[in-house]
């Protein structure tokens, strides 16, 4: 487990510099830009984590599996916090950008339901003192909202939007400048090795806890 | 690039730095605090 933390902390450092050193100036943007390379890792994260609580809530739900209990539990905090993050990042870089803080365009607007299933999805783990129960409540109400998932990921493309489409992850290859991409891609790796480290403790924490 | 405006930007680029180090730091500092009796 210690070795998911350096690799955050290592990444992390790299991807700092390479974005905030390395990486040229947009031509459109000027410097706002580089809040994308905060704002971007955040939101991957945001729908990585439920994409992972998913598949735990279904081997729950199936085979009550405790591993899956466990990361269940363990993950929805972390998620709410790279939601938290990618709204407010994405937020004070609206402002320059599109002159708002904030708009009700169906990325965000989607977005911003991811996070109230999370804040839902904690509410339940701490209004249920029995984990096991808990845990099954947790997966029925991930796997219900995880219809939100290609939502959010489709919405630029299912309406129009002032958010922009995707520009990684897209058929064509993506459409930004390699030295923005390694900064974006290393803190990318950051913080799915801090999202793996703190999870890992948690288990930790609720296996210690159980045995107690 | 002047790190102290960045054109200007520089009060919209390190509030969203500062806020996403906060958070992270905040996660850390929760996980790895040993739980209370209270909230066992």
């Amino acid at each position: 487990m210690p070795w998911c933390g350096w690799a955050f902390a290592l990444f992390g450092i790299a991807g700092l510099y390479w974005g905030l050193a390395l990486a040229p100036t947009d031509a459109v943007q000027g410097e706002a830009y580089r809040i994308m390379f905060v704002h971007v890792p955040a939101a991957w994260m945001s729908l990585m984590v439920y994409s992972v609580m998913t598949c735990c809530a279904i081997v729950v739900i199936i085979w009550r599996t405790k591993v899956a209990e466990y990361w269940l539990l363990a993950s929805p905090a972390h998620g709410a916090s790279f939601t938290f993050l990618a709204l407010v990042t994405g937020s004070l870089w609206g402002k320059p950008m599109w002159g708002t803080w904030w708009a009700w365009d169906a990325r965000l607007t989607s977005e911003l339901i991811l996070l109230f299933i999370y804040l839902a999805i904690l509410a339940m783990k701490g209004a249920i003192p029995d984990q096991r129960k808990a845990a099954r409540v947790m997966a029925m109400l991930t796997i219900v909202g995880s219809v939100n998932l290609p939502i959010i990921k489709f919405s630029v493309d299912w309406w129009t939007t002032l958010h922009q489409p995707a520009s990684i992850f897209r058929s064509g290859g993506p459409s930004i400048a390699p030295m923005m991409l390694t900064a974006l891609l290393l803190m990318a790796l950051s913080y799915t090795f801090y999202y793996f480290w703190l999870t890992l403790q948690n288990v930790r924490k609720l296996i210690d806890r159980r045995a107690a | 690039m002047s790190y102290w405006e960045m054109g200007g930007y520089a009060v919209y680029v390190w509030p969203a730095y500062g806020i996403s180090l906060l958070v992270l730091a905040l996660n850390i500092f929760a996980a790895f605090t040993p739980d209370k009796p209270d909230d066992q």
